[in-house]
């Protein structure tokens, strides 16, 4: 409080003139002040008690000793006897606002400061965040085994059929040369994808019966012996044999062979250069 | 063993770490650091004599500037707590030293108050007086009819001489309990009327009265607080800051603080001393329903549709967030003690809350049910409790108030009994003695008018409350 006297003294040796001035510096003030002039309103949302030093409030102190009464206390009204008093003897509350609280475990309550005016607009309903997440490299897909997936996605086989089939009466029906294309084009992939299918279940069928022996034999005592490339390529070729003999194309295949073969050979016969 | 002797190690490696900044330890409710920042003072001042070492230069590093800024101007809370606890200390042996005769002033009286004190303090004091309470009769039950719309809100006076209700009527009447009639009316004015009418001319929402009997403060949806002396109803003041309906009043016990919370959001201090607005808290997120206080310096409000209790510490500039359930509203909160909260929402829940846990200690689910075929919950509109005690009240629109007995440090609640009301129960006051207790009822809630039961009396229920003995 000495300091506040010190001040006194001091704004009684100033001069009227720099009277006027602070005077009307006061009212300037106070100018945006009395348009609201609610008492205990803070207008402004979050008046933020700046940290003053002394010497602020010290020119606060010669300010306010010449502002009239009424308006002193109208100001009172309009921050806060807690403000007012606070930035009148300068302490720092900025430092508190920016305190962060930690509770001492979980199960103790949130506690956050009072001073912060909460946003406007209110989340009522809480609203889930999407967590994308990519299948692929998720581990929660789990690990990729051909067998399973096969198995497990086996129903779309009589799908695609059926769809293949649509494909073609469509084909059938259609006029249009662009889309007779695209439809063909679709139809091939189809029948190519049902190719390799079948020639990757003559390969399976194939190794699983060498391993089923393989492993009987392992269990007699005879050491494990592993395929070689072209080993699995007899295997294959020999599976395939069998089918075709089960579906009696032996003959058509055996031709279609000679003749590839035939055209290879000619390829790599000596030509005129 | 060996996982106690892992553990111990640690502890040691940590303490010794030098050059390692030591932050002062987070106690539960920050409460009691005084030594800590006393003894970093003392070092200060007595650096001239000794060479500080390492550790103790750099653990008060943190703390320096913060007590050189505050050392002159303001007191911290710790300091204000310290002074406020050697002024009582004083008082206490002036007391004693007054009903004794000889110059001993008796260690062991303050001993035992300090204690009871201290208990209290900590929420630990509960008086186990719940069971000794009977079933009321209807002879006990005494209805007072005389405001003509619904009560909203009540208070009992300390001496439970009278008691003060507030209406829909914008009517405020003082009755008195002895006789059983009304004293005193502040009639309500007609909507427009502000200038010139003495009165409120808006709902009054919410009472609150001062330990002291010296102030009467009510609220309406005019955005206004008036003050009042108690004895003769006259105005004494009128606050005006908030922006929207003022739902809750009540002074801090033993002081002229008031604690205001409204429909704005926001709770204001004021201090009735001065007659001057202090400031301003926020953080509710929606309207606030209900506030409560007892003798700290710390106020409790229910904030409605966004399903949190929370409670101010003001000397702390901060608040503690206790959430409710997803769906519904919290509607009115009380203290039991300065440590659990008892709060009522509209699913018909009634919850008990202790300070240190983030989640309700006990839940009382479907505590007022609709009689007949809807079997629909009643909204929980009142809640009350009997200070330092294991009796709790709760109102609701069901046609009963039901008293609760809190189990051991509140970890259960049975149910006693239930007293037959007809109405919306507004408002439940305990006596500061437990000898009755009082209800505003009134053929609608408080809030609005989403039923009107027809059969109810808008009314004034005193239920004298006997004990076995």
């Amino acid at each position: 409080m000495a300091s506040f006297q010190h001040t006194a003294d001091e704004s009684g040796d100033v001069s009227s003139s720099e009277e006027m001035d602070s005077g009307s510096d006061s009212e300037e003030e106070l100018g945006e002040g009395s348009e609201v002039q609610k008492a205990g309103s803070d207008a402004k949302s979050g008046v933020t008690t700046s940290s003053t030093t002394t010497a602020e409030a010290n020119t606060m102190k010669k300010e306010l000793s010449t502002m009239s009464f009424e308006d002193i206390q109208r100001l009172r009204d309009k921050i806060g006897t807690k403000t007012y008093n606070q930035a009148l003897h300068g302490s720092n509350s900025k430092r508190d606002q920016n305190k962060v609280f930690k509770r001492a475990n979980k199960n103790r309550p949130v506690e956050m400061s009072s001073k912060c005016p909460p946003p406007r607009i209110r989340q009522v309903v809480p609203i889930k965040k999407k967590i994308h997440r990519d299948p692929r490299f998720d581990d929660l897909s789990g690990e990729y085994d051909e067998k399973i997936f096969e198995k497990s996605y086996s129903f779309l086989d009589p799908m695609k059929a059926r769809e293949k089939k649509y494909l073609e009466k469509q084909l059938r029906k259609e006029k249009d040369e662009d889309r007779r294309r695209n439809i063909q084009k679709l139809i091939r992939r189809m029948e190519q994808q049902e190719r390799t299918k079948r020639q990757e279940d003559i390969k399976e069928k194939a190794l699983k019966e060498w391993k089923a022996k393989e492993k009987e034999l392992v269990k007699q005592g005879k050491k494990p012996y592993f395929l070689k490339k072209s080993d699995e390529k007899k295997l294959v070729l020999a599976q395939k044999f069998k089918e075709l003999k089960k579906s009696g194309k032996v003959e058509k295949f055996l031709q279609k062979k000679r003749k590839k073969n035939a055209a290879r050979d000619r390829k790599h016969l000596p030509t005129d250069s | 063993m060996s996982f106690f002797i892992r553990n111990s190690a640690k502890a040691k490696i940590s303490s010794t770490k030098v050059g390692q900044k030591r932050k002062t330890p987070g106690k539960p409710g920050g409460k009691k650091t005084t030594n800590g920042r006393l003894a970093g003072k003392r070092r200060m001042k007595g650096g001239n004599e000794e060479i500080a070492s390492d550790e103790e230069i750099l653990s008060d590093v943190e703390d320096v500037p913060e007590e050189e800024a505050s050392e002159d101007e303001e007191e911290t809370a710790q300091e204000k707590r310290l002074r406020l606890t050697k002024q009582y200390l004083a008082q206490l042996e002036e007391e004693e030293a007054e009903k004794r005769v000889t110059d001993e002033i008796d260690r062991d009286a303050i001993s035992h108050r300090l204690q009871e004190d201290l208990l209290e303090q900590k929420g630990k004091l509960q008086r186990k007086v719940a069971a000794q309470y009977i079933p009321p009769t209807p002879a006990d039950i005494q209805v007072l009819r005389g405001h003509q719309l619904p009560l909203t809100c009540l208070v009992v006076s300390s001496d439970s001489k009278h008691v003060y209700t507030g209406a829909k009527d914008c009517s405020i009447i003082k009755w008195n309990i002895a006789e059983g009639k009304k004293e005193k009316v502040v009639a309500g004015g007609r909507k427009g009327t502000e200038d010139k009418h003495q009165g409120h001319t808006a709902h009054v929402l919410c009472l609150a009265i001062s330990s002291d009997n010296k102030f009467l403060a009510s609220g309406c949806r005019n955005k206004i607080i008036h003050i009042w002396d108690p004895v003769s109803l006259t105005r004494l003041h009128t606050f005006t800051g908030h922006r929207d309906a003022v739902a809750g009043l009540a002074f801090r016990k033993g002081t002229h603080t008031l604690f205001s919370g409204s429909h704005d959001k926001t709770v204001k201090v004021w201090s009735l001393d001065e007659m001057a607005y202090v400031e301003t808290l926020f953080g509710h997120e929606d309207s606030i329903m209900a506030l409560d206080s007892l003798a700290r310096e710390r106020a409790v409000t229910a904030g409605g549709r966004d399903r949190t209790v929370r409670v101010w510490k003001i000397p702390e500039e901060s608040q503690l967030v206790f959430h409710g359930e997803n769906r519904g509203s919290i509607d009115c909160v009380a203290f039991i003690n300065e440590q659990h909260i008892v709060s009522g929402d509209d699913n018909g829940n009634v919850c008990v809350w202790g300070l240190m846990k983030k989640k309700p200690l006990v839940s009382v689910r479907g505590a007022h049910h609709a009689e007949g075929s809807e079997q629909q919950e009643c909204w929980v509109s009142a809640v009350a409790a009997l200070t330092n005690s294991d009796l709790i009240a709760s109102g609701s629109s069901d046609g009963h108030i039901r008293l609760w007995q809190c189990g051991d440090s509140f970890k259960t609640v049975q149910p006693l009994f239930s007293v037959p009301v007809v109405g919306f129960v507004n408002g439940l006051k305990f006596s500061s003695d437990g000898n009755f207790l009082v209800a505003a009822v009134g053929q609608e809630h408080r809030l609005g008018r989403w039923w009107r039961l027809k059969p109810a009396r808008n009314s004034l229920v005193i239920i004298r409350l006997r004990k076995t003995s």
